[in-house]
């Protein structure tokens, strides 16, 4: 008996995204259609201004199509109001960016807990699940430590326990090894698909690196605001 | 990690801005604080002054105001006695009262053979031990304009009647000067002598008394002091009714609680309507008008101080956020990534601008407690409107000590304004464009 394949993580249908810059209009997506299964490592690449960027943003659900729809776990997110949607991504998504993006006055492991604080966690149940993330990711010994005491890799390994922390199904990541050298941007990678190897999570990257691009299941390669290319 | 404890981390970022911006809350709420309690100094003064001038309530022959100003002894009250024996035994009015006393109010030439100088004349007729305790009814604890060292000189050392001292009165300090006698208490054998002389109502020739001048003093008020006479009832009433039986034109309360002259009058009032007494009242604000203004204009002031302190405070605050908000575009634009909501955004600026409010505020009641007990402590002296003597400089914070709650409110409900603001417009930033900040 054939298995019935589960449905998508993520469906991107006929987007298009466009921003008014003075009086030019700049098509950063035009009509892109792609499926994102569950569990995938999913890379997109493509050169600077190709849409990566915008596109990873519809996923994240922090920005909408001009046109079209994005339904990530079968939730129109096009339809929620902001608040809705605020709910919807400390649920469902996490994000790993360029720039860490920590917050600099806290410590590595209350970075980590502030996602669960925002789903209403308490107090000690956040902390031992940031704790026990920080341990996944290797930084069990630089819990007390704040952003500016760490080096670039073990911020972004802090930024991927703060991503994952929460146990969403899709976690996204914006060119996560741009700005770590190789050596960390190995390790990243590596931490990253052992997250989706134990947990099951779904990661989309952006990204320019090779390396990332060798680890993909599957990758999308971005032009002009066209898909041309899997 | 809880929400408060973030906001104050955030603070404490930039410390040197948040120094200058506590520090300007601060300064903002002790100089509200300041002047909140020199307004209230004023206040307190101006009714000390006014019952000290006039006592708290007086009683007068019903159209006295209209046509007693003239001719006030043609008003005399013609029931005196009764009226007192009522207010005493009324259980509202009883209570409250400290004093009731009676006064004749009388007006003439004063003349100094020795000098050869004359002058028109205002005359108190009191009862020596009652006027005694009118004019030191002190409840506060204010400092009194007679017991400043530059003052004390023009004020008299002794009482300004006396019972035994039958012709003995004290004069005022500007008709001292103009009758040629030396300011201060006057020598017993050598005290200058006086001849009052007032046209009686009962009409026919002018009745004159002699009179000797006890001491000089003041009552702080210009126009009052160039004409002051408190002279015995007994002699006001025998310059003015020679012959006749003690008559007053009016019966002065003084009351326990200045708060009581409301619930008094209006029994007075009630009191009138039920016995026919034939009365008007009039208060220590009504008689003393110009201590109304006076403080009127300063509550004004004080308005107008908040304000611009407001103001200012709200600009600052404002500019402060705005700067950590724009500093922090990435991280704003990374937490509501996370899923924090636009709310969440306002909730966290606005909590960080509690915190400077909190910080500003309270270090604000110190200095300004601080502050005000150096002022308190320092002999500070100046000149008040419409008073011809110094007063000294003093600010009451704590009466009441809403003066404090108030500034310290004030000033953090201004910086809770002051953060809501920038809050918004942080909340609305796009979260895309505020990543690519």
């Amino acid at each position: 008996m054939p298995s019935i394949p589960s449905p998508p993580l993520v469906q991107v249908i006929d987007a298009h995204k466009e921003y008014v810059l003075g009086h030019r209009t700049v098509h950063a997506l035009r009509g892109l259609s792609l499926d994102i299964p569950p569990g995938g490592f999913v890379v997109m690449q493509g050169p600077s201004g190709s849409g990566k960027t915008t596109l990873l943003n519809l996923i994240g659900c922090i920005d909408r199509p001009t046109s079209g729809r994005v339904l990530v776990s079968g939730q129109d997110t096009g339809v929620l109001a902001d608040a809705a949607l605020s709910a919807f991504r400390a649920r469902k998504l996490g994000f790993v960016f360029q720039n860490f993006n920590l917050i600099p006055v806290l410590t590595a492991v209350e970075n980590v807990e502030y996602p669960l604080r925002i789903l209403g966690v308490a107090a000690a149940e956040a902390r031992r699940r940031a704790l026990a993330m920080l341990e996944e990711v290797g930084l069990a010994e630089e819990t007390g430590q704040r952003p500016a005491e760490l080096s670039g890799g073990q911020c972004q390994r802090v930024a991927i326990a703060r991503a994952l922390v929460a146990r969403p199904e899709l976690v996204v990541a914006d060119e996560p090894t741009a700005n770590l050298d190789s050596e960390n941007g190995s390790m990243i990678i590596r931490t990253m698909r052992a997250m989706r190897d134990r947990a099951g999570t779904t990661f989309v990257i952006s990204t320019h690196d090779p390396e990332v691009s060798a680890q993909a299941d599957q990758r999308w390669q971005l032009r002009d605001g066209h898909l041309c290319a899997s | 990690m809880n929400t408060w404890s973030l906001a104050l981390r955030n603070v404490w970022r930039n410390t040197r801005r948040t120094a200058v911006t506590v520090m300007a809350v601060a300064l903002s709420c002790a100089g509200l604080m300041l002047f909140g309690g020199y307004v209230s100094w004023a206040h307190i003064a101006g009714e000390v002054h006014a019952v000290m001038l006039s006592g708290h309530l007086q009683l007068f022959k019903e159209g006295f105001e209209e046509k007693g100003a003239g001719n006030p002894a043609a008003h005399a009250l013609p029931n005196y006695e009764e009226l007192r024996q009522l207010l005493v035994s009324d259980p509202v009015i009883g209570p409250r009262i400290e004093l009731v006393t009676g006064q004749l109010l009388v007006q003439g030439m004063v003349s100094h053979a020795a000098t050869q100088t004359s002058s028109t004349f205002a005359g108190i007729g009191a009862l020596a031990g009652d006027i005694e305790r009118v004019i030191r009814w002190n409840p506060y604890g204010l400092t009194e304009a007679r017991d400043i060292p530059a003052n004390r000189h023009l004020f008299a050392t002794g009482p300004e009647l006396a019972d035994e001292d039958p012709e003995g009165i004290t004069i005022g300090e500007g008709l001292a000067r103009v009758l040629g006698i030396p300011p201060g208490d006057q020598a017993g054998a050598n005290r200058p002598s006086l001849e009052l002389m007032s046209l009686p109502p009962a009409g026919g020739l002018p009745n004159m008394v002699s009179a000797s001048v006890r001491h000089t003093s003041i009552r702080a008020m210009e126009d009052l002091d160039n004409r002051l006479v408190v002279l015995p009832l007994a002699l006001a009433s025998e310059l003015m009714f020679p012959g006749e039986p003690l008559h007053v034109t009016s019966v002065q309360l003084l009351l326990k609680r200045t708060a009581d002259l409301p619930a008094v009058q209006q029994r007075i009032a009630e009191l009138d309507a039920r016995h026919h007494l034939g009365i008007e009242q009039r208060n220590c604000w009504e008689m003393n008008p110009n201590n109304v203004r006076s403080v009127g204009m300063l509550d004004m002031f004080f308005i107008f101080a908040f304000c611009i302190v407001a103001v200012v405070l709200v600009f600052t605050i404002y500019n402060t956020m705005m700067m950590g908000i724009v500093e922090r575009t990435r991280e704003t634009g990374a937490i509501r990534a996370m899923g924090v909501t636009r709310a969440g955004v306002i909730a966290m600026f606005v909590r960080e601008g509690v915190v400077i409010g909190i910080l500003g505020g309270g270090l604000g009641v110190v200095l300004g407690l601080v502050a005000a007990w150096c002022v308190n402590s320092s002999m500070i002296l100046y000149t008040p409107p419409y008073y011809n003597v110094q007063a000294k400089l003093e600010i009451f914070c704590m009466r009441p000590p809403s003066i404090i709650l108030a500034s310290f409110l004030g000033c953090f409900i201004v910086a809770v304004v002051g953060a809501f603001f920038p809050a918004r417009r942080a909340s609305r930033m796009e979260i895309a464009e505020a990543l690519r900040h």
